[in-house]
């Protein structure tokens, strides 16, 4: 299983210098994919992976991209396909910084920056990558959360938002399959990697409660996230479309 | 390969989406098992990898006794697949007797083959796989026992998830849409039923069984170690409308 099978042409990451989208671009980049991949501000971790995947023999690119911005969105997008002359995987890897609070907690600019960051980003993804993925079919894969299928308190400014990304796939799923695209989703349980590890919990707190409900008794490593993340938008999952995968150790169960 | 020298037993495999299943195992150098109803594997009259290369096994899951006497040829098991399933047509399952049948078929036998088979379970990264369906999410038109058994497939592998977490075994199920097979039969020999059949799917295509097989590869292996509890729709985006 170590090769996924891919076409000619390339992937786009979105979000490629954070802790679980520099994984994904790496192992994209062992099955031979060539990467284009966005940052918005660590350039360093960027430009390391870049030099990293070019050493495995792919051709790469990298470029700052404010998702929030549609033009620029949708040009990186476009020189990607002019490079790759094809793009054939498409993956959605940012998060904003997680504020854990009770949603009525919350200040308001809160809610509506994490909404814009997830929902308007990812749509501005969508609105960018479909019609390239038009051309040849491909998949598009967007890292949620668990705790879209089971909720914890504390976590609506990350679950909600991520809820919207869920149903945006399956309207893509659903009204683009006849193209030969499928879209899926890795809802993310407890990984050592990531923005999870920025989050701030004393003992008790949301990571212990959550910790407490996982049947596998540990958190995930980041490869066997990053692994699904693959898997999903590889040929090999050719017939699995508008689903989203709890890659969790049973927390969602 | 990772499945060299991986030991899978696949319940149902002599036919059908199980088939399909064994082959991708296979394909992947591992040493497979699979049972069927018919005395002998040559009885199903396909000549493939399958018939070929796995151990096969006739076992008649609707006998009670059959799984206590039987004697598989491995002494330690990494991966248990139970596909086993019957569905009946022309409104029979709204009879108790057929009813109970199928139950016994598709949902109890599958708790009896991995109480039966856990004890060999003591490998790293062994896991169990049950065969789901759409039905396990959804009213399925004239077959209350196979949707009844199909969503207690559901519920079961994630109790059972749960319960044998910390043993280190996971257990995950495959939901396959339309995969051609003896029982669909009644929907792709029909090409009015076929045609309206694809419309449903936004993939636009009937699934393969080797696409059910990729993916419980892919379940079944180290790559999936922290998924557990969880049911794969594998149907080309059926489900969603």
């Amino acid at each position: 299983m170590s090769n996924y099978r891919f076409p000619e042409g390339g992937a786009i990451v979105f979000g490629g210098s954070g802790g679980l989208g520099t994984g994904v671009v790496e192992l994209l980049a062992d099955c031979g994919v060539n990467v284009a991949f966005t940052y918005l501000t660590n350039e360093e971790a960027a430009k390391n992976n870049l030099e990293s995947i070019e050493k495995k023999g792919v051709e790469g690119m990298i470029q700052k991209v404010d998702l929030l911005d549609l033009e620029s969105t949708t040009s990186f997008a476009n020189e990607a396909k002019e490079k790759f002359g094809k793009i054939h995987s498409v993956v959605f890897a940012t998060g904003p910084f997680l504020n854990i609070l009770p949603i009525m907690d919350a200040k308001p600019e809160d809610v509506y920056s994490t909404l814009d960051t997830d929902i308007k980003g990812f749509y501005h993804v969508v609105k960018a990558t479909v019609p390239l993925l038009r051309e040849g079919g491909g998949s598009l894969t967007a890292l949620t959360t668990a705790a879209i299928h089971k909720y914890i308190s504390t976590d609506g400014l990350s679950s909600v938002p991520k809820a919207g990304v869920q149903h945006l796939c399956t309207a893509i799923a659903r009204e683009e399959g006849e193209h030969g695209i499928r879209a899926n989703c890795v809802a993310v349980g407890l990984i050592a990697v990531g923005l999870s590890q920025e989050i701030e919990s004393p003992p008790g707190g949301i990571l212990d409660q959550w910790m407490q409900q996982v049947p596998l008794n540990r958190p995930g490593a980041p490869e066997e996230l990053f692994d699904v993340v693959v898997f999903l938008a590889s040929e090999n999952a050719g017939y699995i479309s508008g689903q989203s995968v709890p890659v969790d150790g049973g927390y969602s169960a | 390969m990772e499945f060299k020298e991986k030991r899978i037993l696949v319940v149902g495999g002599s036919s059908g989406i199980g088939r399909g299943i064994a082959k991708c195992f296979l394909d992947l150098d591992a040493e497979v098992c699979i049972t069927g109803t018919k005395k002998d594997i040559k009885d199903y009259g396909i000549e493939d990898v399958v018939s070929q290369q796995s151990e096969y096994i006739q076992l008649n899951l609707l006998d009670p006794q059959a799984l206590d006497n039987l004697v598989i040829p491995f002494d330690s098991l990494d991966v248990l697949i139970c596909s086993q399933g019957i569905v009946q047509y022309k409104r029979k399952e709204f009879e108790m007797e057929v009813f109970r049948e199928v139950l016994d078929l598709n949902l109890t036998s599958m708790m009896a083959c991995c109480q039966k088979f856990k004890p060999l379970m003591t490998n790293a990264g062994a896991n169990i796989m049950l065969l789901g369906s759409g039905a396990s999410y959804n009213a399925t038109r004239g077959n209350p026992a196979y949707s009844a058994s199909k969503g207690g497939i559901l519920t079961l592998l994630k109790t059972l998830a749960e319960a044998w977490a910390r043993e280190g075994i996971r257990v995950n199920g495959i939901a396959p849409g339309f995969v051609a097979t003896k029982l669909t039969e009644v929907t792709f020999k029909d090409k009015n039923r076929y045609q309206s059949s694809l419309k449903s799917i936004p993939l636009a295509r009937w699934g393969e069984a080797e696409d059910i097989g990729h993916t419980a590869c892919f379940l079944a292996s180290s790559k999936a170690s922290y998924i557990t509890g969880q049911m794969i729709t594998v149907d080309g985006g059926l489900g969603l409308s």
